[in-house]
């Protein structure tokens, strides 16, 4: 396992979903532009029952639902169940799609607009894990006193992984540093961010740099799959 | 669209209607294939099938699955579409697993158009 699998076990789960409606009916598919599923669309005669929506995957059909409980289901805030084990299998596909959203070329803007999202969940949880992949150490000079301060703030265990070799890395007190050289974390933008088990609020963005500055990933709020990171960079990188 | 459904009994009983259309009519599964048929000259069975467990998750008001659309699809290759088939309403090719809409009369077109456009109002019943 590498942090590049974990990009592309992502990318690989790619679904489609069907849009069933007539013309002038709210374009559900909208929500889904971002979203790592394809989008058809296929027309229905005008004036008979309300369209739906069909949710396939590389097995086929996942499930249906009819158009108006899926516009519901995805006005903000989106409806998260905490126990998604006793969901049944449509449901779990759909939300796997609103919980994983690829990327295909980010700059470092668009990077450090969901970086600052998961930063700012976690110094207002206050507790749980942080682990954050500096690319340099120029990198983590730059961040310095975002780190400062969530450590100063909150009581986050805070683990920086930094590809450096025997330079000196500025480092804020109450941040732990994993330092390596030529291994996979110099080409990983990376936050990881387990919650301290809170189901709804973990959270990972993982992002590698494909060319000079554009970068190709994910984020995710599938606990799962944060967990997994978590356990990765721990046991392969601390 | 106006406010009261259209009268679909009436037109049928003014008509003289074929006894397969109407017994077409009354099987949901064969009533949504022509439903389906109105918009598109031609459907793949894998298609059809999808359509199907839609329009239930539609009436039904709830996600159907892979479950429901597996046995409506043995359904339908068993059962709706040779007798949809043998009333002369669609055409289905059992090898290539592919659905073609039949020519129909113009009363028969015009009963289907009104039947869908009355289903809002006659839809199956609600279940839990």
């Amino acid at each position: 396992m590498t942090l590049a699998d974990f990009v592309a076990d992502v990318a690989k789960r790619r679904k489609t979903i069907v849009v069933y409606a007539s013309d002038g009916a709210p374009d559900v598919a909208a929500h889904f532009e971002s979203r790592n599923v394809t989008v058809e669309r296929k027309s229905l005669a005008p004036g008979g029952p309300d369209g739906f929506v069909v949710l396939r995957d590389e097995d086929g059909f996942v499930g249906a639902f009819g158009i108006d409980k899926f516009a519901e289901l995805l006005d903000p805030p989106l409806f998260r169940p905490t126990y998604r084990t006793d969901v049944s299998e449509p449901w779990r596909s759909l939300y796997e799609i609103l919980d994983n959203t690829l990327f295909a070329s980010f700059g470092r803007r668009q990077l450090l607009g969901a970086t600052r999202e998961i930063e700012n969940r976690a110094w207002r949880i206050g507790a749980g894990t942080l682990r954050v992949g500096f690319q340099s150490v120029d990198a983590l000079a730059a961040q310095v006193n975002v780190y400062r301060r969530l450590a100063e703030q909150t009581d986050l265990s805070i683990h920086a992984f930094v590809d450096a070799g025997d330079e000196a890395v500025p480092v804020p007190d109450g941040v732990e540093l994993f330092r390596s050289e030529g291994t996979e974390i110099g080409d990983f933008w990376f936050l990881v961010y387990d919650a301290a088990g809170d189901p709804l609020n973990a959270c990972a963005l993982l992002a590698e740099e494909r060319s000079p500055g554009i970068y190709y990933g994910f984020w995710t709020y599938d606990e799962d799959r944060v967990a997994a990171l978590s356990t990765y960079l721990r046991d392969g990188h601390e | 669209m106006s406010d009261d459904p259209p009268d679909v009994l009436g037109r049928v009983l003014d008509a003289d209607v074929d006894e397969d259309l109407l017994r077409a009519l009354g099987t949901r599964e064969q009533r949504y294939t022509l439903y389906h048929l109105l918009d598109h000259e031609r459907v793949t069975l894998s298609e059809l099938a999808d359509v199907l467990a839609g329009w239930r998750a539609t009436t039904e008001s709830r996600v159907t699955t892979g479950a429901d659309r597996s046995s409506l699809r043995i359904a339908l290759y068993h059962n709706h579409l040779p007798q949809l088939a043998s009333a002369g309403l669609v055409d289905f090719d059992a090898t290539e697993l592919v659905v073609d809409r039949s020519p129909l009369s113009a009363e028969e077109r015009e009963i289907v158009e009104a039947a869908y456009l009355s289903e809002h109002w006659t839809g199956e019943p609600v279940t839990p």
